[in-house]
């Protein structure tokens, strides 16, 4: 597989996990972006299924590491959700402002290790995958998977009620 | 009789198609079973559903084109950022060297200058660079590609500012302001250009003499009518019978 069938195989689901994970969407860009530098950069070969889950584990990794992600989501949870609201009325832009921010708020709730966990398995990864990615037990990525959506869906009603 | 009922870790595993098929076939048995069992998987899948409903809440409008420019024109920056520091402290290195030899002839107008009776010596710029692919700012709207006679080039639209080249293994760049040329390039791979988005112009020079002109995506070679350079497929770019004309007509000039 060609670096520009790998990208637009996996380029857009990094994204949507990188804005999920940092709900800001010039960081997400920037490190769905680095990833793939860094793949080109280093020159990274092996099947597309390993190449992939090296990707977002550059990504996971770039994000944990970014020290302004964590204010620029307080910022933004205070701001301006992101882009694709305008072309909506203002009701239901509104709606749509106080749905964003109230799932961005229940994904807060979450540690960081569930966290990833839900978002990299949402984004097609297999346990084994996951397992590598969190740095747990592959058997245990039933349970903690369980355990984090049981939570956000009781954050999610709670905030959404 | 005691029922031991799976937890929901297994379940879970069980509906993402984790298990193997012997445990699946045990679960699923139990699960006819077991209402309650039958419950708690319901709820599993409710909240999957939910929470999936919600992140969907979250998802960007993705730009790919530029994304994919915007990365394949930080690794080009990079790469050509590690390269000239490396050239320049090569360079630096050959000037002390090259300056101390000179020094020590006698007669030589280094060892003049260094007397302060003899003209400033001449600088020399080593700019060749090598690697896979390099990127350039435009001058004035244009860039300009030199290649050699006989490579083969593919084109295509981009959506920056700027001109990526990419050579394989073997090519050798040597890069000014506004230009590139594409030198030692014994491979049948192409060379790609990935053209700056419009209202930009490129030009390509083939040996000197051939010239390949792209005006706001479309690519005329001379003596041919336009054609637009696809955005997305490599364009194979056939310079043709008159252009070969052309190329040896220039040439004997």
């Amino acid at each position: 597989m060609n670096f520009d069938q790998l990208f637009d195989d996996v380029y857009p689901r990094l994204h949507r996990y990188c804005t999920r994970m940092t709900a800001d969407a010039d960081v997400a860009e920037d490190a769905a972006q680095e990833a793939f530098v860094r793949l080109l950069d280093r020159d990274v070969r092996g099947d597309p299924a390993g190449i992939k889950a090296w990707l977002f584990k550059v990504a996971t990794h770039l994000i944990r590491d970014g020290a302004r992600v964590r204010s620029n989501r307080e910022r933004l949870l205070k701001a301006n959700p992101l882009d694709g609201v305008d072309r909506e009325t203002p009701e239901l832009e509104l709606a749509r402002k106080e749905k964003v921010e109230a799932v961005r708020r229940a994904l807060e709730l979450l540690d960081e290790r569930d966290r990833t966990l839900l978002l990299l398995r949402e984004e097609g990864l297999s346990y084994r995958e996951l397992a590598t990615a969190v740095d747990v037990n592959a058997s245990s990525v039933g349970t903690l998977l369980a355990r984090a959506r049981r939570r956000l869906a009781g954050a999610l009603n709670g905030e959404m009620i | 009789m005691t029922t031991v009922h799976p937890d929901d870790g297994q379940f879970q595993a069980f509906l993402d198609g984790e298990l193997s098929l012997d445990r699946a076939n045990v679960l699923e048995r139990h699960l006819l079973r077991c209402p309650d069992c039958r419950e708690r998987v319901a709820a599993l899948q409710e909240s999957e559903s939910q929470v999936g409903k919600a992140l969907r809440l979250l998802d960007p409008a993705t730009d790919m084109d530029a994304a994919r420019w915007e990365a394949r024109r930080r690794w080009a920056a990079r790469r050509s950022a590690s390269y000239r520091k490396r050239l320049a402290a090569a360079a630096v290195a050959i000037l002390f060297l090259g300056a101390g030899a000179a020094a020590a002839m006698p007669g030589s107008p280094v060892r003049a200058w260094l007397a302060g009776d003899g003209p400033t010596p001449g600088s020399a710029v080593a700019n060749e660079e090598r690697g896979a692919a390099v990127s350039i700012e435009l001058v004035d709207g244009r860039a300009r590609l030199e290649l050699e006679r006989g490579v083969r080039l593919e084109l295509r639209a981009g959506t920056g500012g700027r001109m990526l080249v990419e050579a394989p293994a073997g090519g050798a760049f040597d890069t000014g302001s506004g230009w590139v040329r594409v030198t030692g390039h014994g491979s049948e791979e192409p060379v790609r250009l990935e053209l700056p988005g419009p209202p930009h112009g490129v030009e390509v020079r083939v040996g000197g003499g051939l010239r390949l002109e792209v005006v706001d995506g479309v690519m005329y070679v001379a003596g041919t009518d336009g054609v637009r350079v696809p955005d997305a497929e490599w364009l194979p770019v056939d310079f043709g019978e008159s252009a070969a004309q052309e190329e040896g007509e220039s040439d004997g000039v």
